[in-house]
């Protein structure tokens, strides 16, 4: 009995000693940027839109973009029969450029696949985001939920060395004390000069808030650091400073709804987020900073509703913003529902310049798109969910949800956006 | 991940077996039921084992939790607890406190965020280390021997977690300390706090 009497205070007074003595997992507090070496690219300002993809029977919705080691670019989104059905899975598109076009890939992430990986019950998938670290390896970073809506989410990483061919098994990233739910990605991640993932992800369960995540390049979660609290702040996108960070953060609360911006080092503290002048519709928003220094982000310039995409540029590290072209917009569409008798015979004109695929489908795409878009009588244009990134060649990738059905990826280079911002007044 | 399945297996099948076991009296009858609910948790459902489902619902549990409950299944073959009364009480008030800590503000309510702590865990580990000790000046071997296992567990990160909050705590672990504390406050006359509890 006296030698049990004192073990539990050895073994804890050993361990305790132990786990002291560690040195602690110091990272990087310098992003090494969101660009890999950008090229200055052609002088002549290019632009290409495509639709990815030729069937839209299925929905898709949260597109992320990287460009692979070999130049390609990989877009991956999730995809199935509606958002939060369980045949939903993670697929990816590549871009070949000798035939200039979209190539589908095997389906990246399945929820048979998690829930055998991560030995747990997988009642569906959500947003994954992709990007190529510095190492060339590329991490796919998605959601799965095992109880409940999406505030019952969890964050699962699969890295693949063979520019997506293969992917690694995937493993549950742990980021709450709750169960671990709640945790939702969406934004672009940060890179580290020592090789760290710092992840920008947000909570949806009892409050609406932004947190970064700092990875290690073993994928174990090392850190993390909370950007905002409360129930307003959702899908942060983080941008280098000259010291520090900055997020920009889509606004779930009341009007006037606008873009939230604060600033900070990774694991804190984090300013206390101030409204921007940039109108938000509780929508997400993507942005970057350019080789120059100047920030571009993609984002609906709308209170209400998402039935226009705008280009934007700042000049004071996004403190304010001027939009230097729609993206996406129809002179005649004033407001977030239009008349069902005006709609289609728009979205018609818009499928028939944008979508590579048979017209002769019409009838079927019209039919999901009732179903998708329209309430009675009433019907809206949905372009939301931007992402972009830059490439090493310095062109600019964008991909966003086009009306529900398909994702659109448009590519523009420098000299494009400069042609933008000199066409301004 | 292996590991982790077989402990999401044996936890679920414990609490089954606690859950139940009031109904036995005899030692074989006890064995029987605890071989039943490890069965029925390893049973295959879509490719998964039922054991999948329960971890897909609360994850995995502390390392307090998944020892206390082995000390409640022993406790229980025993038919006489490991832990006093008092023993159990001052380890509810303990983790309540914690959980208390914890969870509102990492949940959200303020900026600054506890979980945090558990990372590299200085001042937590420190914390656990004191607590440990004032227990065992109590002469609560079993409690103290609990808090050793959370920071064994946390250094061969026996879990998912790299959060040494992950081990000493969960809100399943909270609620149940709460209703320790709710019984241990019954006037007297009434029924005895927390039969075979550990």
């Amino acid at each position: 009995m006296t030698a049990f009497k004192y073990l539990p205070l050895l073994l804890l007074l050993a361990y305790g000693a132990l786990i002291l003595s560690q040195p602690s997992s110091q990272h990087a507090d310098t992003p090494l940027g969101v660009n890999l070496a950008a090229g200055t690219g052609n002088p002549l300002p290019q632009f290409q839109s495509q639709l990815i993809g030729n069937d839209f029977s299925d929905f898709v919705h949260a597109p992320s973009i990287a460009e692979t080691q070999d130049g390609n670019m990989l877009m991956v989104c999730f995809s199935g029969s509606r958002e939060g059905a369980g045949d939903v899975e993670i697929i990816g598109y590549q871009f070949e450029a000798a035939v200039g076009d979209w190539h589908s890939l095997p389906s990246l992430a399945q929820r048979d696949q998690t829930a055998r990986d991560t030995g747990r019950h997988i009642r569906k998938l959500g947003n994954p985001v992709v990007a190529r670290a510095p190492d060339g390896r590329l991490w796919l970073f998605y959601v799965s939920v095992s109880v409940g809506g999406w505030a019952g989410s969890a964050i699962n990483a699969r890295w693949s060395d063979n520019g997506g061919h293969s992917w690694s098994p995937a493993s549950r990233l742990i980021n709450t004390p709750f169960f671990n739910i709640s945790t939702l990605v969406k934004g672009t991640p940060l890179f580290m000069s020592d090789g760290a993932v710092m992840l920008p992800v947000y909570q949806e369960f009892l409050g609406k808030f932004s947190e970064v995540m700092h990875i290690s390049t073993t994928g174990e979660v090392q850190g993390k650091g909370r950007i905002s609290a409360g129930r307003h702040s959702l899908q942060p996108v983080l941008l280098p400073l000259d010291t520090g960070t900055a997020a920009l953060m889509r606004y779930a609360g009341d009007p006037p709804r606008r873009v939230l911006r604060a600033d900070g080092q990774f694991s804190g503290p984090w300013s206390t987020p101030e409204k921007l002048q940039l109108p938000n519709p509780n929508a997400a928003i993507t942005a970057l900073r350019r080789p120059a220094g100047d920030w571009l982000a993609v984002a609906n310039n709308l209170e209400k509703g998402r039935y226009e995409l705008s280009l934007l540029r700042s000049t004071d590290e996004g403190r304010s913003w001027q939009e230097i072209t729609t993206l996406e917009s129809h002179d005649w569409v004033e407001e977030m529902w239009v008349p069902r008798d005006k709609f289609f015979p728009q979205l018609k004109s818009d499928a028939q310049r944008e979508a590579n695929w048979d017209m002769q489908n019409w009838e079927q795409f019209q039919a999901l798109a009732e179903k998708r878009l329209c309430d009675g009588e009433r019907c809206k244009f949905m372009y939301d969910y931007p992402y972009m990134v830059q490439a090493s060649d310095g062109d600019y990738h964008v991909v966003y949800t086009w009306n529900k059905s398909h994702i659109k990826h448009l590519a523009f280079n420098e000299a494009w956006v400069d042609q933008q911002v000199g066409a301004q007044p | 991940m292996i590991l982790e399945i077989w402990m999401a297996w044996a936890v679920s099948a414990l609490i089954l077996f606690l859950l139940l076991q009031k109904r036995t009296v005899k030692r074989w009858q006890k064995s029987t039921l605890l071989l039943c609910c490890l069965g029925l948790m390893a049973i295959l459902v879509d490719g998964l084992p039922l054991a999948a489902y329960w971890r897909g619902f609360f994850g995995d549990l502390s390392t307090i939790t998944q020892t206390w409950l082995l000390f409640a299944a022993i406790g229980a073959f025993r038919s006489k607890p490991l832990m006093a009364p008092a023993e159990r009480v001052t380890l509810a008030v303990w983790l309540v406190i914690l959980g208390a800590l914890l969870y509102p503000a990492s949940l959200g309510l303020s900026i600054i965020d506890p979980y945090q702590w558990g990372y590299q865990p200085v001042w937590l580990t420190l914390a656990v280390v004191v607590i440990g000790i004032q227990f065992w000046w109590r002469k609560y071997w079993w409690a103290t021997l609990l808090l050793a296992c959370t920071l064994i567990d946390f250094q061969h990160r026996m879990t998912e977690s790299n959060n040494l909050w992950d081990y000493l705590i969960d809100p399943a672990l909270w609620i149940y300390c709460f209703w320790i504390l709710l019984r241990s406050r019954r006037p007297e006359g009434s029924a005895p706090i927390v039969q075979h509890g550990g």
